[in-house]
């Protein structure tokens, strides 16, 4: 892939990967994401309620990324909306509960139901578009439903946004501070693990196909726009939820969850951890709120440090830090064993 | 009647300075297949690059010479040093530029401080011109020559001149291009800095016509996305209709329905989109 | 491998040239260092100070000028505030709701400010307010308008800057009766704070007998305000506009390219001293109103002008600059009041007593923790061969509901509903 000619990157999916290996290194990952998540139950005790603030807002962006990679990476649709069901989200908690009084659980289902619905209109809108096409259609799409919250202030107030959201609804004991770090926590995770499973599932295999031929799927029976739309309705309904946690974490919601830069940062996430990697997104999510976090602290010019950070990704990291950590594991595995000619880890 | 003289007429114009800013953007991305997010940055260097010479009380068009050829020569720079090596790949191409936007727009808040500036008028174009009863800016009326004379110029370029037709062969078929011993990275080169230089000035001009903000920059490329999508990527007659168009229905948006007009540019963009996706005049890619 | 050695190289020269662009910061001695800086010593005992103003983003000027405003204040102090040593602790507000209360967070968890001073962007203020009320840290706000953040009594926050229909409103009868414009045209931005602004004036405007004959809005960050100017009534006697910032800069240029003869009055912010030299002679003779312009003749601003002006090469001060400098004072005066350990409570209930004589003339805290103080009318004029505000009128003790009844002003509907029913 470092020639800089060649258009596709390492296109060969992460899953596809999978039933070739043999048991033990099938599990091994598995089995480190449960140590993680229940290392994670321990961050409030471990750290102050600052950074527990802040791991609360890396786990609901790392779901945002790891949604938005079922277009993206997964689906190989390059989406530059997805503020727009980020903040349909965000506003099903804010019109919900100040105009309806919503519990929790329905501004949850609300927000699963629009945001699929909004996927499922991005995704007939961009059945013709591709490439750059597709990534400036669902900006103008976006950027349509940002000028309806910027307007409608009867419903959405406006730039001001819509502010002291009461969070009553919430059982206390996980209404604030570490409660609710542990709340997100556990519906990140079963939010990540039902994208997991449908990312494993027939359906999200063949979205993959989709991305890799679509006259083959076509020609085999599959219908790839229904695919692709379906693709874009399950990222857009699990991005709402995220907006959810967000505006439950905030208090309050305003157009500012739905500008353009919150398209850009979370295309930005999933590149930087790695796109063909269904963890690489959560992980470049993480490693940017946590940086522009730090650097912050330290000067204002944090967006320069930023912008270079975003250059170097580019040139050096354009298959994520998981993919160039993947790739330097099979650089040493070749030549460790190379006699022994692990032809499992050949490419197709 | 004369108002909607002056509506038409002001449509065109700020038509025309959105035409300026999308020409550099047409350009880089049509040949280059380059999505250049830091086009906006480049327009506000240009800008506050000019603000600060004539400031320091350089001539008016020595100023704006200079800051065309600073910003072309640093967007050489940026193609050779960065792009180069991402070249054919649109992500990183996005994630590179989104870094250097963000890299100039805050050294230029960091250097200017954030209050707003504007370049002047150039000399001999300020204030109204009064034909019978109508009035009008004398600036905003050069604009459109302008701008359909950068068009014609852009045009007459690639089209009948030596290097337009090595660069259209290089565009078309890199490969061959090499092979007949066209310096396909040096033409590459060239075209960067063209586009780049039309942003620049497009930021002289343009922040005489609407003032420059280190965060003006972004604000102009969504503008300008717009425009180049519209009218086809890689088409300059395209983007000048496109420009046009949106400028017109901008206006107009305006005055009927204010509230909407977010709402409407937006909207009807992405629909058009969706049924034409390559734009009014895009060629198919062969890719 | 070669590939990969020579993007190395490329890239590292690369980072080289972009840090050294980085070494041109003039804001350096901020950098490198947690932004804060040790307290004087005071015999009391020493208070956390949060500063909390955006240095990124469209409003970074604003945000940058009360910093300035408040660290010079501290520095006249020699950073010792009513027998108190005064620790400051900076934070980025930044441009969303999100990192706001990231870093309102920050200041209170791990720098443990006492009192949170700034917000500019009325949305994040809006978030961050609860925020520091459940975290029982008192707030004195200086930029953000809102009207809605300062209408609880005995509240957490105090507002030292604007609400924004508060300076707008003294305008209406001054336009009105004083300048005689009976027909308005109101041309702003179509956003909360023109809405709240257009408002106050279109109130107290046609409440004194005159009538508004138009409103026009254009959307934050309207390129080209041409189809707006060309709206305006040519039969109208005066134009209210209100447009902060670059916009303003904008709206002013297109008025005056497309000769609209119509006189301009504006909320103060329109022609502040941060875009009047941008503006420069398309701002010539608009009358504003607003609590601050640096002409006003006394000494406590006085003081605040020479400094600010030496502080930052020769640039004007201006009403963001007053609010940092002013909330030194505030800070000061409420500190006096407190002998020892100074408690939350403490802190909040002398801030309600504040009364202080601040560059813009007395000052003092409605119940509802928004401030008093005096409206100026002012003009630009040329003087020295530079445009400023001069004041050819005060409206004096100003407050957020002028001359209304407070329960009946806050039994109005929201301005955001009233937009487009006063031409009516």
């Amino acid at each position: 892939m470092t020639t800089p000619t060649s258009t596709k990157p390492d296109t060969r999916p992460a899953a596809a990967a999978a039933p070739g290996r043999s048991a033990p290194r099938r599990w091994a990952p598995g089995a480190g994401v449960l140590v993680a998540v229940a290392l994670l139950m321990f961050v409030p005790a471990a750290t102050d309620s600052f950074y527990t603030f802040v791991a609360t807002r890396m786990l609901l962006l790392g779901l945002l990324a790891t949604a938005f990679n079922a277009v993206f990476g997964f689906g190989g649709m390059s989406s530059l909306g997805h503020a727009a069901f980020f903040g349909i989200g965000g506003y099903a908690v804010g019109i919900g509960v100040t105009r309806w009084d919503w519990s929790p659980g329905t501004v949850l289902a609300a927000a699963l139901a629009a945001g699929a619905l909004a996927g499922a209109v991005f995704g007939l809108a961009c059945l013709r578009v591709r490439g750059i096409y597709l990534l400036l259609l669902t900006l103008a799409l976006a950027q349509a439903l940002f000028g309806l919250a910027f307007y409608q202030t009867e419903w959405t107030g406006g730039d001001n946004g819509i502010p002291n959201i009461p969070r009553d609804g919430l059982p206390a004991a996980v209404r604030e501070g570490d409660g609710y770090y542990r709340l997100t926590l556990v519906v990140v995770v079963l939010c990540v693990a039902l994208l997991w499973m449908y990312q494993r599932s027939p359906l999200g295999m063949s979205v993959v196909g989709t991305r890799e031929s679509e006259s083959r799927m076509s020609a085999a029976g599959y219908r790839p726009g229904a695919l692709r739309t379906v693709a874009f309705a399950v990222s857009g309904a699990f991005s709402a939820v995220a907006g959810v946690l967000e505006v439950y974490l905030q208090g309050s919601v305003s157009t500012a969850s739905m500008s353009w830069q919150i398209s850009a940062d979370v295309l930005v996430y999933a590149i930087l951890g790695g796109a063909r990697h269904f963890f690489g997104p959560f992980l470049g999510a993480v490693a940017v709120t946590g940086l522009e976090v730090w650097v912050s602290t330290y000067t204002d010019r944090w967006m320069t440090v930023l912008g270079v950070v975003y250059v170097v990704t580019a040139l050096f990291l354009a298959d994520g830090v998981l993919g160039r950590a993947a790739s330097l594991l099979r650089l040493a595995r070749t030549k460790s064993g190379a006699g022994s000619g692990t032809s499992a880890e050949a490419r197709t | 009647m004369l108002t909607w003289l002056t509506h038409t007429v002001n449509g065109l114009a700020y038509g025309s300075l959105l035409f300026l800013v999308a020409s550099g953007l047409t350009i880089t991305f049509g040949l280059l297949r380059t999505v250049n997010l830091a086009h906006g940055a480049f327009y506000l260097l240009g800008g506050y690059l000019a603000y600060d010479l004539a400031s320091d009380g350089t001539d008016y068009w020595i100023a704006l010479a200079l800051a065309v050829l600073a910003a072309a020569a640093m967007g050489t720079v940026v193609q050779r040093a960065f792009l180069h090596y991402v070249a054919g790949r649109e992500l990183p191409q996005i994630v590179l530029t989104l870094g250097i936007a963000y890299i100039i727009g805050d050294q230029i808040l960091a250097n200017y401080g954030g209050d707003p500036v504007a370049p002047q008028t150039p000399p001999g174009l300020e204030g109204p011109v009064t034909i019978g009863d109508w009035t009008f800016p004398k600036f905003r009326l050069v604009m459109i020559g302008v701008a359909i004379a950068v068009a014609v110029f852009a045009g007459a370029l690639l089209r009948f001149t030596p290097t337009g037709a090595k660069v259209r062969a290089a565009v078309d078929d890199e490969e061959i291009a090499r092979a007949v011993g066209i310096r396909v990275p040096l033409i590459f080169l060239l075209v960067f800095g063209f586009g780049t230089g039309l942003a620049a000035f497009a930021g002289v001009w343009g922040g005489a016509f609407t003032s420059l903000s280190p965060d003006s920059g972004f604000d102009m490329l969504l503008l300008a996305l717009i425009v180049v999508v519209v009218g086809g990527l890689g088409s300059i007659g395209g983007a000048l209709l496109a420009a046009f168009a949106v400028g017109l229905i901008d206006q107009y948006g305006k005055v009927w329905f204010p509230e909407w007009a977010l709402f409407t540019l937006y909207a009807s963009v992405a629909a058009l989109l969706a049924v034409r996706p390559r734009g009014l005049f895009g060629k198919a890619v062969t890719r | 491998m070669r590939t990969s050695l020579r993007l190395a190289a490329v890239a590292s020269a690369a980072v080289l040239v972009l840090a050294a662009c980085g070494g041109k910061d003039p804001a350096s001695g901020k950098g490198g260092g947690p932004q804060q800086n040790a307290a004087g010593n005071g015999a009391k005992g020493t208070v956390t100070v949060g500063l909390l103003n955006p240095v990124t983003g469209p409003f970074a000027a604003l945000g940058t000028d009360v910093n300035a405003g408040f660290e010079l204040y501290l520095k006249s102090k020699g950073g010792v505030l009513s027998g108190y040593g005064v620790k400051t602790s900076k934070a980025d507000e930044g441009t969303d709701a999100a990192q706001g209360t990231t870093k309102a967070r920050q200041l209170v968890e791990q720098d443990k400010a006492q009192v949170v001073v700034g917000l500019v962007n009325s949305a994040i203020a809006y978030a961050v307010a609860p925020y520091l009320e459940q975290a029982d840290v008192p707030l004195l706000v200086t930029v953000a308008g809102a009207d809605g953040l300062t209408r609880k009594q005995n509240g957490n926050t105090f507002r030292l800057s604007y609400t924004s229909s508060q300076d707008s409103m003294p305008l209406g009868p001054y336009a009105c009766k004083d300048l005689g414009y009976k027909k308005a045209v109101i041309l702003g931005l179509d956003y909360s704070f023109g809405w709240e602004a257009a408002g106050g004036f279109a109130r107290t405007f046609k409440d004194a007998g005159c009538t508004v004959t138009k409103e026009i809005y254009a959307p934050l960050g309207t390129q080209d305000w041409g189809p707006y100017v060309n709206q305006v009534d040519k039969d109208a006697d005066v134009v209210f506009a209100v447009a902060p910032g670059q916009d303003g800069v904008r709206l002013l240029k297109a008025y005056r390219d497309f000769g609209v003869k119509v006189p301009v009055i504006a909320h103060g912010s329109t022609v502040d001293e941060t875009i009047l030299p941008t503006e420069g002679a398309s701002a010539e003779g608009v009358v504003s109103s607003l609590h601050y312009t640096p002409q006003i003749d006394s000494p406590a601003n006085k003081e605040l002008v020479k400094a600010f002006s030496d502080a930052n090469g020769g640039k004007s001060a201006n009403q963001y600059a007053e609010e940092g400098w002013a909330a030194g004072m505030a800070l000061e005066a409420a500190l006096a009041q407190i002998d020892a350990d100074p408690t939350p409570a403490k802190i909040r209930a002398a801030l309600a007593k504040v009364k202080i004589d601040a560059p813009r003339g007395p000052v003092l805290f409605d119940a509802y923790g928004q401030a008093i103080y005096p409206v100026y009318m002012r003009k630009v004029e040329s003087k020295d061969g530079k445009r400023v505000n001069s004041v050819v009128s005060t409206v004096p003790n100003v407050t957020q509901f002028f001359t209304y009844d407070p329960q009946a002003y806050l039994a109005f509907p929201g301005y955001d509903k009233l937009k487009g029913s006063w031409a009516k």
